[in-house]
């Protein structure tokens, strides 16, 4: 007969574009099993509901009939009603509409960066602007309206809400041990077995070996949420300037000196998300507004 | 793991056999079924116990026990907690790969024993009894036999019972894999150190006195002193050795010492305050040369409600000092200790017991009882290194335990 201090099951699965994984302590490996495959149905169902790359989505149908009324499911109202407070809440720097910059901004991983990539023209730029703005749409309980031409997506919510879902059903199910991270977007339902808290490395932004990554900052986590957001991966640079990836949806242009990454500590992966966003949206003034959230933060300045 | 042995429980239940019964031949008999269960996914227990006493014409009683249990789950293996990451948190767009992590190996032990225990208790002239007994326990990785007797003179109209007894074990380990070395890495593969099997010695004497007072109040009062030798270590326990930056360097095999001499003394008193109210209270200490100093105090009170039913709520408090040798990890850079052990058992700690005992009659007139108990083990926080802030390795539980039972 042996004994162990908990055995922590893992799964790992590739899903809206980035790594995911599963920690489960305190169950048997068939409990543990069941779960993981309930969670993973979950990420993925919410990834085909609301991608952009595949015709059938609930996204792309959306996407389709811009310019008509239509009818909306409750999910779809909920995620649509937290896009509208994000865009009060950040003054219109964060738009879920201004998606469509993406015609013209050509950002690029470190290992696909050219010297001088272009930069988009001016007039370009302005020539998108009448489709960016969540003031141009109209929402209710039921119904979605914007107008022709402009496009939506849930980047920046949609893992943080498949994180929190996926903790609301190992929670329900009665997972006191559990952990989930889907892409950096972590949540936890409590600590570890052996009461100790989850360990959560911050990965530091300059790391030059992606697939090692090294770490910045080890967080513990007992119950709650980590999200991580960051300008270091994706950019383009330009006659010697660097430009993030980040748009500020009012201008179409990136933010400028915004943190290379922050991370949030808060009770839920979608408030934690909000919050990482929107400060890196603030740019230089981040800390102030972070500050002002009330929520644990750990900022990696530029280097 | 292995499950707590006491026949201190054996002897002492024998000197209560001494007052005097009905003599009629017949037997009681009580079935019960219990389940314990720990918080967190560690161990839980389900068993079926038998036990029957058989009062001969004589006077002669003969009491047996049966029993079977299973255990699942995970106890705590004594390896420290460190602050090693689990998971990474990076900014989004970019693929993160957790490191190849110390995650736990997944051994969730299984166990089942058997248990059996006899004993005879026979009138050797008038007011002097003798009795003799044999218990045998058997799980997959331990064997324990043993033997007791005592005897036990009435004095003064039985209203004075003054009693002796022994009791000898001989026990088993036979770990899988082989009993380990003490202080041996737990990732080296146990060699020719390792033995199949080692042997404990067990050697427990006790004596009482149970004094009836009045109609309403009968105390009772045990000196008993406990010998253990021969290997008493856990084979599966193990003392992480910890660098200062909290990072555990190895595991080593828990080490005991081979011999272990307790005293302890007990006292209880049973008042019957109504005819509808009955109390019953004990304290219990306990020291040994370990340093393992314990204090127990129990308080049941049992309410007659009419009708062949009663409600006895019970609590106890239980404190214990930490072995001497233990410890909940050891720095590296300290000369190995000739004793260490990181067993969550030998460490400092308080625990509570709340519990409810229902009783009733059934139309056959077969006495039913349904008790249970929540349990709450709170040790003394351990202060590990800085490199290890906010962890803890100790950090205690909380149990369930329902039983049910039907006399017959």
């Amino acid at each position: 007969m042996m004994s162990a201090d908990g055995v922590t099951h893992a799964f790992r699965f590739q899903a809206m574009a980035n790594p995911c994984e599963v920690l489960l302590e305190g169950c048997t490996a068939r409990q543990a099993h069941t779960l993981f495959t309930q969670l993973e149905q979950e990420v993925r169902r919410i990834e085909h509901k609301y991608s952009r790359y595949r015709e059938d989505s609930t996204l792309s149908l959306l996407n389709r009939s811009a310019g008509q009324i239509c009818a909306v499911d409750p999910e779809t109202w909920q995620l649509l009603k937290l896009a509208g407070v994000l865009w009060q809440h950040s003054a219109g720097r964060f738009d879920i509409s201004s998606g469509v910059l993406r015609k013209v901004w050509q950002f690029k991983s470190a290992q696909e960066q050219t010297a001088n990539t272009a930069i988009p023209h001016e007039q370009a730029i302005a020539a998108l602007m009448p489709f960016i703005g969540w003031e141009k749409t109209h929402l209710d309980e039921r119904h979605f309206q914007m107008r022709a031409g402009m496009q939506i997506d849930f980047g920046g919510i949609g893992k943080e809400y498949a994180a929190d879902r996926c903790a609301d059903i190992a929670r329900a199910a009665g997972y006191r041990h559990c952990l989930i991270n889907l892409g950096g977007d972590v949540v936890a339902t409590g600590g570890r077995v052996n009461g100790s808290t989850w360990q959560v490395g911050i990965e530091a932004t300059h790391t030059a070996n992606t697939a090692n990554p090294r770490i910045w900052r080890v967080l513990p986590l007992n119950a709650g949420a980590i999200a991580t957001s960051g300008d270091t991966h994706r950019y383009l640079l330009h006659a010697e300037k660097r430009y993030g990836h980040i748009l500020d949806a009012r201008t179409g242009w990136p933010v400028e000196n915004a943190p290379s990454s922050i991370t949030i500590a808060a009770p839920n992966a979608t408030e934690a998300g909000m919050i990482c966003t929107l400060a890196m949206l603030h740019g230089i003034d981040a800390e102030t507004f972070l500050h002002q959230q009330q929520r644990p933060y750990w900022i990696q300045p530029t280097a | 793991m292995q499950l707590k042995h006491s026949s201190t429980l054996a002897v002492a239940a024998l000197s209560l056999l001494g007052a005097g019964h009905a003599f009629a031949a017949e037997w009681e008999q009580e079935a019960s079924v219990l389940y314990y269960g720990e918080s967190d996914g560690r161990v839980k227990d389900g068993s079926l116990k038998y036990t029957g006493t058989r009062t001969a014409d004589n006077g002669d009683l003969l009491n047996l026990n049966v029993g079977i249990d299973t255990l699942t789950g995970a106890s705590p293996s004594g390896v420290t907690t460190t602050n090693q990451i689990q998971t990474i948190t990076s900014p989004s767009g970019h693929s993160n790969v957790t490191p190849a992590g110390e995650l736990p190996l997944d051994n969730r032990f299984k166990d089942t024993r058997v248990s059996a225990s006899v004993n005879w208790d026979h009138e050797l002239k008038p007011d002097l009894r003798g009795n003799v007994g044999a218990s045998f326990s058997k799980e997959y990785d331990y064997l324990h036999l043993g033997v007791n007797g005592g005897v036990s003179q009435a004095l003064n109209d039985k209203n004075t019972i003054l009693s002796a007894g022994f009791a000898i074990s001989q026990d088993a380990v036979e770990a899988v894999g082989g009993t380990p070395t003490p202080l041996s890495d737990s990732n080296q593969r146990l060699g020719d150190e390792a033995k199949g099997s080692e042997d404990k010695t067990v050697t427990e004497v006790l004596l009482g006195v149970t004094q009836v007072f009045n109609k309403k109040l009968v105390g009772q009062f045990n000196i008993g002193i406990s010998e253990d030798s021969g290997y008493l270590n856990d084979p599966y326990k193990y003392v992480s050795q910890v660098s200062p930056q909290g990072i555990v360097s190895t595991n080593l095999h828990e080490s005991r010492p081979d011999s272990r001499s307790g005293q302890n003394l007990y006292g209880a008193l049973k008042y019957k305050a109504t005819d509808r109210l009955t109390s019953t209270s004990s304290a219990r200490l306990h020291t040994d040369d370990w340093g393992v100093d314990s204090v127990t105090i129990d308080q049941k009170i049992r309410v007659d409600m009419g009708n062949k039913r009663s409600i006895e709520p019970h609590v106890r408090y239980y404190s214990q000092k930490a072995a001497d040798f233990y410890t909940v990890q050891l720095n590296e850079q300290d000369p190995l200790p000739q004793y260490t052990t990181a067993d969550y058992r030998l460490s400092e700690l308080d625990a509570y017991t709340v519990g409810l005992t229902y009783r009733w009659e059934d139309k056959a007139n077969r006495e039913w009882r349904i008790t249970g108990e929540m349990y709450k083990q709170e040790p003394t926080k351990q202060t590990l290194t800085a490199g290890q802030a906010d962890l803890n390795a100790n950090p205690g539980f909380t149990a369930q335990m329902i039983s049910l039972g039907l006399t017959f």
